[in-house]
C-alpha cells in the first residue's frame, strides 16, 4: 500500500493533461504521447444546419430539416426521411435553430427532436447518419459533440463517437459522478490507465461516499491514485483510504483546493465561508475567526490555545473536549474563564479537580481527600472548630494558618502570634492586632479592621469595658466599634430577658439604642424595650417602641409583636397592624391568622375603628385583606368566618357576581349561603334551609341556623308589637328553615301571638295559615322533649287562643254589618207582595252576606275544635250560634 | 393564650427554636427552678410554655398571638460575612506547567487535520467535476 507522501511524480501535481490519452502536462497541440489532439478547442457552427426551411416541389411547398450544406446548396430531410437538396436561395421559410450546443452535430439532434416524422425510427436513421458525417469532421467536432451530449444526458452517443476509449470513458466518469451515479462513475475510473488524467482526483472525491462503503475497490482506487501523489487532493485521498497522517501544509492546500472546487450555489449545511477562513488563517499564520470554535473540538482546543498565548476571545470548553487535551490547556481554561463543570459532568474524570479550581464549596469532604486539597480540608475544619482534624492535617501554609486562628479564636493569642509567620498582608495585620488586644485585654489595642470584621465580635466582645460611660466614650471615639458594642448590647438584653431579669433588659436594649447606627439593630433593640416593658405592664411604653420600630422598614415580626401588646390597651391599633400582616405576611397560614386575630380584636372592640360616626364598619386593610383571602388556598373554616363576616360588612362587595372566582370555594354551599345573605335576607334563608336540610349539614350551617332562630326568638315579645321581629320569624317559618321541634314550636307561637298583637280587629284580622301554622306545630309536640312539652303545649294553646279571639273579634265586627244590611233587607221587603220581590236581585245583594256567614261558621267549628279554654269555647260557640242563626235568617229571607 | 405569659421567655430560647432546643431548654429551666426562689414563673409555667412552642412548631400560623424575640430572625448571630474566623474557600492552585510549545503545535496540527477532514467530507460530494476543466476560452 503506497501512502500519498510515498509517491512522487514530477509534475503530477499538474491539472493539464491530454483529452485524447490523459497523459499529464502534454506539451503543445496534439500531444506528444498519442499524437491526437489534447483539449477541446471551439469549432465552427452552422448557421444553417439544424434550421427548418421549405422548398416548392411540384407545385406545392414542402417543409424539413437542414441536415448538410455546401457553399450554395442545402440538403433538407423531410418527416417522410426522404431527402432533397436545393439551391441555398431557393430556401423559403428559414426558422433557424436554437443556439447552445457547441456542435452543429448536436444543434441537429436537437432540432430533429421536434419533428414529427411519419416513421421516428427511420427518421433518426436518416438524421443519425448526418450526424456522424458532421462529427466524424475533425476530433474537435466529436469531442463538442460528446460534451454536448452529455450535458443532455445522453451518454450512449459516446459509443459512436470517434474518440479515444479513454477519453470517453474519462468523460463519462465525470458525467456520472456529476449526476451522483457514483457506482457508475467508479466503474469508468477504474478502466482509465494508471498514470492517466491527473483531475481523476476531484471525481473520485466526489464518489467518495460509495468509495468508502466498499472496501472491495480501495486497492484499486489507491493505484489509480499513486502515480499523483504530490496533488494534494489525491493525498487527502489516500490518507482517507490508508488512515494515516498529513502535515499540517498538505492538509491545508487540500482543504484550500475542495473549497475553490465547490461552486458557489452548491447546497451544504457545512460552514464553508468559516472553513475558508480558518484554512486561509492556518496558512498565512494570521488571526484566527472568532467563531472557529463552530468547527469542531480540535478547533475549539486550538482556538483557546492560541487564546492562552496571544489573546483573543477564548471559546466555551467542556470536559469532554478536554479528553485528550493536555492538562495544561484545562488549567489554561479555567484561568480564563472557559471551562465550566454542568451538573451533569460531576462524574467525568477532572471534573472534581476543575471544581476545586472555580468552586470548592460544592466539593464534598470525599472530593477533598481524593484532591489532597488540603487548604479546604482545614478550612471547612476550622469553620467547624474541629481541632482533632486541624491538627491530623499535614504541616502547610494554608492548615497552619487554621490552626492559628483557631487557637485565636479560643483566646489563644500567643499561639497565634507564633505562627503569624504563615499569614500575608492584611490577615496578617489583623491576626496580629487581635492577638495583641487579646494579649492586652483591652480593645484599645484593636485596629478598624478587625472592629468592622464581624467574624471577631464574638472573641472581642467580652474585652469591652461594662462600665456604660466608658463605653459610650469609647465608641463615640472610635466609630467603628459601635457595631460590636451594639451587637454585644442586644446579646446582653436577650440574655437578661431569658434570666426574666426585664429591668436588666431594659436597660441593656437602651444602651444598644445609643451606639446602633444600623435601622435592623435598632429595630430589634426597640423590640427588646417592648417586650421588657410589656413585662413590666407598661403597655404603652411597649406600644410606642414597638410603633417607633415599625417606620421604615420592618420585618414580619414587629407586626406580630404589636398585635400582641396593643390588642387590649390600643385594639385599633393592633389592628392595624394585623391587618397589614394580613396582606403582607410571607405565608398564606400567617396572613389567615393575622386576619383572624384581628377580626377578633374588632368585633371585641366597642367602639368603632377608622370613622367618626357611631356605626362599626370593616376597617378598610382588614377589608381588602378578607378580600384577597377568600380567593385563596385558604381552609374552610377561614372562608366561612370571612365570608360570613363580609356577608354583613362588606355585602355590596360578597354579593356581586363573580367576586369569589379563583375561589377553591367558588360555587360551595358557604359560597351560595353567605354570598346569598350579602344579597338578600329571603334569599339567604332559602338557602341556608337547603343545606341544614342536607344529613350531612355542616357544622357552621347548622351554627348559623341556630343564631337565627336565637335572634328571632330574642326579639320576638309576646307583650310588644313589633312587626320586623313577627316578619323576621315568618321568613324563617316560611323558608322551611329545618330547625328543632321545640325552638320551631316557640318561634310559631310567638311569631303567631306577636302577628295578633299587630293587628286591630275593627279593620283587619289574622289569616287562616295561622291557625294551619300553629296546627302544624301541633304535630311536632311528641319531638319535644318531655320535660319541655308541657310549656311548647301550652304556647301553642296560647296562641290558638290569641288566634281565635283576634278573628273572632274580627268577625264580630264584621258581623255587625251584616245584621244591619239583614234588617234593611227585611224593611224593604216586609209588607211587599212575594210575587213582586226581585228574588234575583234579593239574592244577589245578600250573597256576601251569606258567604261572610258560612265561612264564619266553617272558621268558628274549626276554632272551637282547637281551644281548650271552656270559658272561650263557650264564648265562641254562643257566637257561632248567632251566626247560623243569622244565617238561617238570611236564607229564609231570600227564598220566601 | 394567656396575656403576658410568653412561651419563648419563659423557656429562654429565641423564637424559631426547634423541638429539641425547647425540650432541653424546659429540662433546664425545671432544674434552675428548683434552686431559684422568687421567680415570675413556677415549672406549670414551663411545661405550659413548651407545649405552647410545639404547638407553635406544628402550626405557624398559631404564632400570630406569641411575642417574638427576635423580631427579626438571625439579628442575635455574628454577622455572617466572611471575614477572619469565616474565610472563604481559596480555590486549588493550578497543578500543570504552561502550554510548550510542541503541545501548541499538537493542538495546532489537530486542529487543521480536523476541519481539513471535515472540509473533504463535507464538501467532496459537491466539488465540480463537470464539464472537466481546460475547454478552450470561448466554448460554451
Amino acid at each position: 500500500m503506497l501512502a500519498a507522501n510515498q509517491t512522487h511524480r514530477p509534475g503530477a501535481a499538474t491539472n493539464k493533461f491530454c483529452w485524447s490519452c490523459g497523459v499529464p502536462d502534454p506539451g503543445s497541440d496534439p500531444c506528444s504521447a498519442c499524437g491526437l489532439s489534447s483539449r477541446p478547442r471551439r469549432v465552427s457552427r452552422s448557421e444553417l444546419i439544424g434550421a427548418t426551411a421549405s422548398i416548392r416541389q411540384r407545385f406545392r411547398s414542402r417543409s424539413g430539416l437542414v441536415v448538410a450544406e455546401t457553399a450554395t446548396s442545402a440538403l433538407l430531410a423531410f418527416p417522410d426521411a426522404s431527402v432533397s437538396e436545393a439551391p441555398g436561395e431557393k430556401l423559403g421559410d428559414i426558422g433557424r435553430a436554437k443556439s447552445g450546443a457547441r456542435s452543429s452535430a448536436w444543434t441537429l439532434v436537437s432540432a430533429s427532436r421536434r419533428i414529427k416524422p411519419n416513421d421516428r425510427k427511420k427518421f433518426d436513421e436518416l438524421i443519425t447518419s448526418f450526424v456522424l458525417t458532421l462529427i466524424n469532421r475533425s476530433i474537435h467536432d466529436a469531442r463538442a459533440f460528446a460534451l454536448d451530449a452529455l450535458d443532455a444526458d445522453c451518454p450512449a452517443w459516446l459509443d459512436r463517437i470517434k474518440l479515444t476509449k479513454s477519453e470517453r470513458d474519462f468523460l463519462v466518469a465525470s458525467y456520472y459522478a456529476a449526476r451522483g451515479k457514483n457506482a457508475m462513475a467508479l466503474e469508468r475510473l477504474l478502466r482509465l490507465p494508471r498514470d492517466r488524467y491527473p483531475t481523476k482526483d476531484l471525481v473520485f472525491l466526489r464518489c467518495m461516499g460509495t468509495i468508502k462503503a466498499d472496501l472491495t475497490k480501495h486497492d484499486e482506487i489507491r493505484r489509480q491514485l499513486q502515480f499523483f501523489g504530490d496533488r494534494p487532493i489525491t493525498q487527502a485521498l489516500l490518507s482517507t483510504l490508508n488512515d494515516d497522517n498529513l502535515d499540517d501544509e498538505t492538509w491545508l492546500r487540500s482543504a484550500g483546493a475542495v473549497l475553490d472546487k465547490v461552486p458557489e450555489d452548491a447546497e451544504v449545511t457545512f460552514p464553508r465561508a468559516l472553513a475558508a477562513r480558518f484554512v486561509n488563517a492556518m496558512e498565512t499564520r494570521s488571526t484566527l475567526p472568532d467563531d472557529t470554535w463552530k468547527l469542531g473540538a480540535e478547533s475549539r482546543l486550538y482556538q483557546l490555545a492560541q487564546a492562552t498565548r496571544s489573546g483573543g476571545p477564548a471559546p466555551q470548553i467542556t470536559l469532554a473536549d478536554l479528553e485528550d487535551a493536555p492538562e495544561c490547556l484545562m488549567d489554561d481554561a479555567i484561568e480564563l474563564g472557559a471551562l465550566i463543570v454542568s451538573a451533569a459532568d460531576r462524574e467525568k474524570p477532572h471534573a472534581k479537580y476543575v471544581l476545586a479550581r472555580t468552586d470548592p464549596e460544592v466539593l464534598g469532604h470525599d472530593d477533598l481527600v481524593e484532591l489532597n486539597y488540603q487548604a479546604e480540608l482545614a478550612r471547612r475544619a476550622f469553620l467547624r472548630s474541629d481541632r482533632e482534624t486541624l491538627a491530623s492535617l499535614a504541616k502547610g501554609q494554608i492548615s497552619d494558618q487554621f490552626k492559628f486562628l483557631e487557637a485565636l479564636r479560643t483566646g489563644d493569642f500567643e499561639g497565634a502570634v507564633g505562627g503569624l509567620a504563615s499569614f500575608e498582608g492584611l490577615t496578617r495585620d489583623k491576626v496580629a492586632s487581635l492577638a495583641q488586644s487579646l494579649a492586652k485585654g483591652s480593645i484599645d489595642h484593636a485596629s478598624n479592621e478587625v472592629l468592622t470584621d464581624g467574624t471577631t465580635w464574638p472573641v472581642l466582645a467580652p474585652l469591652l469595658p461594662e462600665d456604660p460611660s466608658a463605653l459610650n466614650n469609647l465608641s463615640a471615639s472610635r466609630p467603628a466599634l459601635r457595631g460590636i458594642v451594639a451587637w454585644r448590647a442586644l446579646s446582653g438584653s436577650v440574655a437578661r430577658l431569658w434570666d426574666w431579669d426585664w429591668e436588666g433588659a431594659l436597660s441593656e436594649a437602651k444602651r444598644c439604642l445609643l451606639v446602633a447606627r444600623d435601622e435592623h439593630t435598632r429595630d430589634e433593640a426597640l423590640n427588646l424595650i417592648a417586650c421588657a416593658e410589656w413585662e413590666l405592664g407598661d403597655d404603652a411604653d411597649a406600644i410606642a417602641a414597638l410603633s417607633s420600630a415599625l417606620e421604615g422598614s420592618y420585618t414580619e415580626g414587629l407586626q406580630v409583636n404589636i398585635g400582641v401588646v396593643a390588642a387590649s390597651l390600643e385594639p385599633q391599633l393592633a389592628g392595624e397592624h394585623l391587618g397589614k400582616l394580613a396582606v403582607e405576611a410571607p405565608t398564606l397560614g400567617m396572613r389567615v391568622a393575622a386576619a383572624r386575630r384581628a377580626l377578633e380584636l374588632w368585633y371585641a372592640d366597642p367602639d368603632p375603628w377608622e370613622t367618626q360616626e357611631s356605626e362599626h364598619v370593616l376597617p378598610t386593610q382588614l377589608r381588602n385583606a378578607l378580600r384577597t383571602l377568600v380567593r385563596s388556598d385558604i381552609d374552610e373554616a377561614s372562608f366561612v368566618r370571612f365570608t360570613r363576616t363580609m356577608s354583613r360588612w362588606d355585602e355590596d362587595w360578597l354579593g356581586r357576581p363573580g367576586q369569589l372566582s379563583g375561589s377553591r370555594f367558588e360555587g360551595s354551599l358557604a359560597a351560595a349561603v353567605y354570598q346569598a345573605k350579602a344579597r338578600d335576607f329571603q334569599e339567604f334563608v332559602k338557602a341556608l334551609a337547603g343545606v341544614v336540610a342536607r344529613e350531612d349539614a355542616p357544622e357552621w350551617a347548622t351554627d348559623e341556623r341556630d343564631n337565627l332562630v336565637g335572634s328571632a326568638l330574642e326579639a320576638l315579645n309576646p307583650e310588644e308589637a313589633n312587626p320586623m321581629a313577627t316578619s323576621f320569624g315568618l321568613v324563617l317559618i316560611d323558608r322551611g328553615l329545618p330547625m328543632e321541634a321545640e325552638a320551631y314550636i316557640d318561634l310559631v307561637g310567638f311569631t303567631v301571638v306577636g302577628i295578633c298583637a299587630e293587628i286591630d280587629p275593627s279593620e283587619a284580622e289574622p289569616k287562616e295559615r295561622f291557625l294551619d301554622l300553629v296546627a302544624q306545630a301541633r304535630q311536632r309536640i311528641d319531638e319535644v322533649k318531655a320535660q319541655e312539652r308541657e310549656r311548647s303545649s301550652g304556647l301553642l294553646d296560647f296562641a290558638i287562643m290569641r288566634v281565635a279571639r283576634t278573628i273572632a273579634l274580627a268577625r264580630m265586627n264584621q258581623s255587625s254589618e251584616v245584621i244591619d244590611l239583614y234588617n234593611d233587607v227585611l224593611i224593604r221587603v216586609r209588607g211587599v207582595p212575594s210575587h213582586q220581590v226581585n228574588r234575583s236581585a234579593l239574592r244577589s245583594a245578600t250573597q256576601p252576606a251569606v258567604d261572610f256567614l258560612s265561612d264564619t261558621e266553617r272558621i268558628l267549628e274549626r276554632i272551637i275544635a282547637n281551644v281548650s279554654d271552656p270559658d272561650l269555647t263557650g264564648q265562641l260557640s254562643e257566637f257561632r250560634n248567632e251566626i247560623r242563626q243569622l244565617l238561617t235568617e238570611f236564607n229564609r229571607l231570600r227564598s220566601s | 393564650m394567656d396575656e403576658r405569659r410568653n412561651p419563648y421567655v419563659i423557656l429562654g430560647v429565641p423564637y424559631g427554636a426547634t423541638r429539641g432546643e425547647a425540650r432541653r431548654a424546659a429540662a433546664r429551666r425545671s432544674r434552675e427552678l428548683r434552686q431559684r426562689q422568687d421567680t415570675p414563673y413556677s415549672t406549670e409555667d414551663v411545661t405550659w410554655a413548651l407545649h405552647q412552642v410545639e404547638q407553635v412548631i406544628d402550626d405557624p400560623a398559631s404564632g400570630v398571638e406569641v411575642f417574638r424575640v427576635p423580631a427579626a430572625p438571625g439579628i442575635l448571630d455574628a454577622p455572617s460575612g466572611h471575614g477572619l474566623f469565616n474565610p472563604r474557600a481559596v480555590p486549588m492552585a493550578r497543578r500543570s506547567g504552561p502550554l510548550t510549545d510542541e503541545a501548541f503545535n499538537g493542538i495546532r496540527h489537530r486542529a487543521v487535520a480536523s476541519v481539513s477532514k471535515s472540509v473533504l467530507a463535507a464538501l467532496g460530494p459537491h466539488v465540480s467535476c463537470w464539464p472537466p476543466d481546460q475547454e478552450e476560452e470561448g466554448s460554451t
